[in-house]
């Protein structure tokens, strides 16, 4: 029984909690609970190739907000998302981690530092709120 | 004597359970209520009825009250790059708009409360990107004070505010108006079982026609 307990949490371990809450609260009514998206207007975050490449980018694209044309899994997708000014640089590290973690298997994670690396890369971004 | 006192707090129990647990004021068999307040001029009962409007909508036609004579319709008012509630809202507007999408009687009317970004073509867009139909569901914009005070008719929260997610403040409420444009029932479009409720009352304005 306890082994079986221990089992299970073994399976539904999950390292990111904090990224998972932040998740819930600030992408889940957009781009859906299990990151399947919406539709053609709001892109998954599951399994998507644009993640994938854009691993560190989507720092910016959380801190800065986002308007211009993307392709994911070859659909194109055109709404703005504002930025998620509530969200400092750890949070957005735990986002990309807990996005790369359960949702694209084999992903490596990122460091803070490399997040606070992009973070300076993309100043010249403009604020969209 | 004990059975009796028993038997009727057992049915104000059942009232005030069913009265926390359904909103809508109409109990199952009744017609819906006419919302609102309501005068009495010269010995009749005058209603809240719904006022002139015109706006723009996602092809860049005129939409007003024309637009839905003999009609139900649903409405709420959103805008496109809400980050809070407004997707949860959609999403259950579409999901109206998938029941009755066969329903030549019932329309669907949101309206931005961000016209400096929600353009038209924006709008468009929007609509494209959700695959529905613009004869059926009519995104507007229009004169901002008249989008605000449209809100008050329609009984729902909406203004203005900085420190709101997005920039704005508002209530993710739905509202079904009839073709005397009287307000019929609402729901809170961020919760889906409130939503199921509201359909049924669609429905059930449709099977008095």
């Amino acid at each position: 029984m306890v082994a079986l307990g221990v089992l299970w949490s073994a399976c539904s371990y999950q390292p990111f909690r904090q990224g998972e809450i932040l998740y819930a609260n600030f992408c889940a009514t957009c781009h859906g609970e299990n990151g399947e998206g919406f539709r053609d207007l709001y892109p998954p975050l599951a399994n998507s190739d644009y993640f994938r490449e854009n691993q560190l980018e989507t720092a910016c694209i959380i801190h800065y907000g986002m308007d211009k044309e993307l392709v994911v899994n070859g659909k194109t997708y055109q709404q703005a998302m504002l930025a998620v000014t509530q969200l400092n640089d750890v949070e957005i590290c735990n986002v990309i981690n807990l996005l790369s973690y359960s949702w694209h298997s084999g992903m490596k994670t990122v460091t803070i530092d490399e997040v606070r690396a992009q973070l300076e890369s993309c100043s010249d971004w403009e604020l969209l709120d | 004597m004990q059975y009796r006192l028993f038997f009727s707090l057992g049915a104000l129990a059942l009232m005030m359970f069913s009265a926390c647990g359904d909103p809508s004021p109409a109990a199952a068999d009744q017609a819906l209520p006419i919302l609102g307040n309501r005068d009495i001029v010269d010995g009749d009962t005058v209603y809240h009825q719904i006022p002139d409007f015109s706006f723009i909508a996602q092809d860049s036609n005129v939409v007003n009250n024309a637009t839905f004579a003999d009609k139900l319709y649903i409405v709420d008012f959103f805008f496109t790059t809400c980050p809070s509630i407004c997707p949860t809202v959609t999403k259950q507007m579409l999901r109206l708009y998938e029941r009755f999408e066969g329903e030549a009687r019932v329309k669907l009317l949101a309206h931005t409360i961000d016209i400096r970004h929600d353009s038209v073509p924006v709008l468009k867009r929007y609509a494209e990107k959700i695959h529905v139909s613009s004869d059926k569901w009519h995104f507007v914009t229009g004169d901002e004070e008249k989008i605000y005070d449209m809100a008050d008719d329609y009984f729902i929260a909406a203004q203005k505010d900085p420190d709101a997610p997005g920039g704005f403040d508002h209530s993710g409420r739905i509202i079904l108006v009839d073709q005397n444009r009287y307000v019929r029932s609402f729901c809170e479009g961020t919760d889906p079982d409130d939503v199921t409720r509201f359909m049924d009352d669609v429905q059930k304005l449709l099977d008095e026609q």
